[in-house]
């Protein structure tokens, strides 16, 4: 395995993002739909939502870890970041937070690498 | 010794993780099952009537299991439409009124199926059914047909006052549209199907990250100088990759240590 590159690392934040992006916009569109059907009774399923918003979630998850993994981050910072795809909007905050942290890490390392 | 402890902390930690997905998982599966006819609590058929009398209401779609042997000669034919008929088949009880079990619904009146009773002792589970009301009449179909399914048309003495709608169904057979209790023929959830998958596959994360941890820490050490294997096989060696030490972030990026758990 190769050993944490700053490229493998601008790879790996890149797969984090898209993936933020769109597990966090499902996530909202899947909460509009349980207010929909709950609340409004507009809606008769969210269940293929729910089912798309758990697939994604694991690829969300897998990108999230491979991430913290290669930048050595903290459990609780892993937790925060892992936890922030099942939270409507909070995928977005984590994902700006994470932009903050690799890059002020990243700065850190000597030019060149 | 450091090392060894934290990879037993680390391993322990993740052989829990592992174990608690698998419980998640296999909930998940129990609540995928939760609509299936065959996870609805049944009673024996004698602890919920016992004698003769109609049905009370209170016990319709009641799931009930019951013991016996099929009385092949009073089989009759319930007929929905032109071409759907519900086979019932009385059930005999020793020192017990016959029920009358609707082992399910075919599409043919040629379908093997009909003919196919079950022999012997049978230990079957249902709804329970009230019968319908008897409209009077002469029928025109066929003998061994009917239009409703009452107690007399069944004919056999004496009889439970309801009938059990199979389900479910025997094998080969459709289970009977009934009008009372849980829904025949549901199946598994998928939601909850797929959150069971991915537990699983989120256990499985943990052992490809514990994985990588430990690859890194290998690595780490071998780039590092000096500082004991933990399993001393040289295998593990990092090959090649510390080599690549130009590409490769170095340590002072990843110094000072920061907040590592691993």
């Amino acid at each position: 395995m190769a050993g944490p590159t700053a490229e493998s690392i601008s790879g790996a934040l890149k797969r984090y993002r898209v993936m933020a992006y769109i597990v966090g916009t499902v996530l909202i569109i899947f909460v509009a739909a349980i207010i929909a059907k709950n609340v409004f009774h507009v809606i008769d399923s969210d269940t293929y939502l729910a089912i798309a918003h758990g697939w994604l979630f694991m690829i969300y998850l897998l990108c999230a870890l491979d991430l913290c993994l290669r930048m050595r981050w903290s459990l609780p910072r892993i937790l925060f970041v892992g936890i922030a795809g099942t939270i409507p909007f909070l995928s977005f905050v984590a994902e700006r937070r994470v932009m903050g942290w690799v890059h002020a890490e990243l700065g850190k390392a000597p030019a060149g690498s | 010794m450091l090392r060894t402890r934290k990879w037993i902390a680390l391993t322990s930690l993740a052989a829990l993780i592992i174990v608690g997905f698998g419980a998640l998982s296999w909930w998940q599966w129990g609540r995928a099952q939760r609509d299936m006819i065959t996870h609805q609590p049944t009673a024996p058929l004698n602890q919920v009537v016992t004698g003769t009398e109609p049905l009370a209401a209170t016990n319709y779609g009641k799931r009930v299991r019951v013991t016996g042997t099929f009385d092949a000669a009073h089989q009759v034919l319930v007929r929905r439409d032109e071409s759907t008929f519900v086979i019932v088949t009385p059930m005999l009880r020793p020192a017990e009124p016959a029920v009358a079990v609707a082992r399910g619904t075919v599409n043919s009146l040629q379908d093997p199926a009909i003919t196919h009773i079950p022999a012997g002792q049978v230990t079957l589970a249902g709804t329970l059914q009230p019968f319908d009301g008897d409209p009077g009449g002469e029928s025109d179909l066929p003998p061994g047909q009917v239009k409703h399914l009452t107690a007399a048309a069944v004919g056999v003495m004496p009889l439970v006052g309801g009938w059990i709608a199979q389900a479910p169904a025997q094998e080969g057979l459709t289970e009977t549209g009934v009008a009372y209790g849980p829904e025949a023929g549901t199946g598994l959830r998928a939601q909850n199907v797929t959150y069971a998958i991915q537990w699983i596959l989120f256990a499985g994360f943990v052992v490809y990250f514990w994985w990588r941890i430990l690859k890194d820490d290998l690595n780490a050490e071998s780039d590092g100088a000096g500082v004991e294997l933990p399993t001393g096989s040289g295998e593990c060696r990092s090959t090649g990759s510390a080599s690549q030490d130009s590409s490769k972030v170095t340590e002072s990026r990843l110094d000072p240590p920061r907040k590592k758990v691993y």
